[in-house]
């Protein structure tokens, strides 16, 4: 299945251009990152893009997911409401941790929070089920938790606190059995040089990144390869003995 | 669970806050640290907030009683 990825990244994420590509290209996943509240979604310059019960119909026919605070209060139920397949977002404040001594790419404490942030829009991209994709995030935020247990220093007890709260708070709503394959996916990305955006700017390009560097292929070699491979092995072992 | 008044609460927070400004050098005390509603702050504005009893304090209140076991009444 083929897959196209309409990246709006900085000052590409504004309302125009979002509505724009969903009424020419009908992505049908989204991945929204910006700032918001129970009822708001905001992109570039937290320019307000989605309204809950205003303007969210354009959301309809999607799977998405969105970087974004407390939008799982009424947003994304009226998303839903209007026809959206399936969404998976945040009830409360994203909360997370930055070392601002390292990199955006490369500060630790912020590791946790991408791997989450990654591992859901990579399950969502890879086609799973929005229970699935749910779980997954979950799932991470409960590994990442257990790896960091054992730390004694403040810093990282508040990075578990951070992601029990991000955990807690990770909802999905609509059909949870809905999945996608392939088709078109639009990222919104705002970036205007605030610290957390750049964040969550980066995160979405690392699954960005990963989902457009092809994976080998091995499962579409000819059946012919599979069975002379095997023979082969099955012969050498005997040849061994 | 246990439950705890608010101003426990708020107490314990504090003591939690302090003691994390403590283990921290003084250049990093006013540096970003915690990213809450994709808004940076410091250990030094989280105390602030704390202290001042805003939407956010409260929200670190509630978080760290949540983390202890406590229900705030």
């Amino acid at each position: 299945m083929s897959l196209t990825i309409i990246d709006l990244y900085g000052e590409d994420a504004t309302k125009e251009k979002i509505f724009e590509t969903i009424q020419m290209h009908h992505p049908q996943r989204a991945i929204m990152a910006g700032h918001g509240n129970a009822t708001t979604y905001t992109s570039q310059r937290e320019e307000v893009v989605l309204k809950a019960c205003e303007n969210d119909e354009v959301m309809s026919g999607t799977l998405s997911h969105f970087i974004s605070c407390s939008v799982g209060q009424q947003l994304l139920p009226s998303i839903i409401k209007k026809g959206g397949v399936g969404t998976v977002g945040y009830m409360v404040d994203f909360t997370f941790m930055v070392n601002t001594d390292y990199s955006v790419e490369e500060d630790p404490y912020a590791e946790p929070f991408k791997d989450v942030t990654v591992t859901i829009i990579t399950k969502m991209l890879q086609g799973a089920t929005l229970q699935q994709v749910w779980q997954a995030g979950v799932d991470k935020c409960n590994e990442w938790i257990k790896k960091l247990r054992d730390k004694p220093e403040i810093d990282w007890a508040e990075v578990i606190s951070c992601l029990e709260h991000d955990r807690d708070g990770l909802v999905a709503f609509g059909d949870k059995s809905a999945r996608v394959l392939g088709g078109t996916v639009m990222f919104v990305r705002p970036d205007w040089g605030e610290v957390a955006m750049q964040y969550a700017s980066y995160w979405s390009g690392v699954a960005i990144e990963a989902a457009v560097i092809p994976r080998p292929r091995l499962v579409s070699l000819p059946p012919l390869f599979w069975l002379a491979t095997l023979f082969l092995f099955l012969t050498g072992r005997k040849l061994s003995v | 669970m246990s439950v705890i008044s608010f101003e426990q609460a708020k107490e314990l927070t504090l003591a939690r806050l302090r003691q994390w400004l403590e283990e921290l050098p003084e250049a990093e005390r006013r540096r970003p640290r915690k990213i809450l509603d994709f808004k940076a702050y410091s250990v030094l504005d989280l105390v602030r907030e704390v202290e001042m009893e805003t939407e956010v304090g409260k929200t670190i209140i509630y978080d760290e009683m949540k983390r202890l076991n406590y229900v705030v009444e």
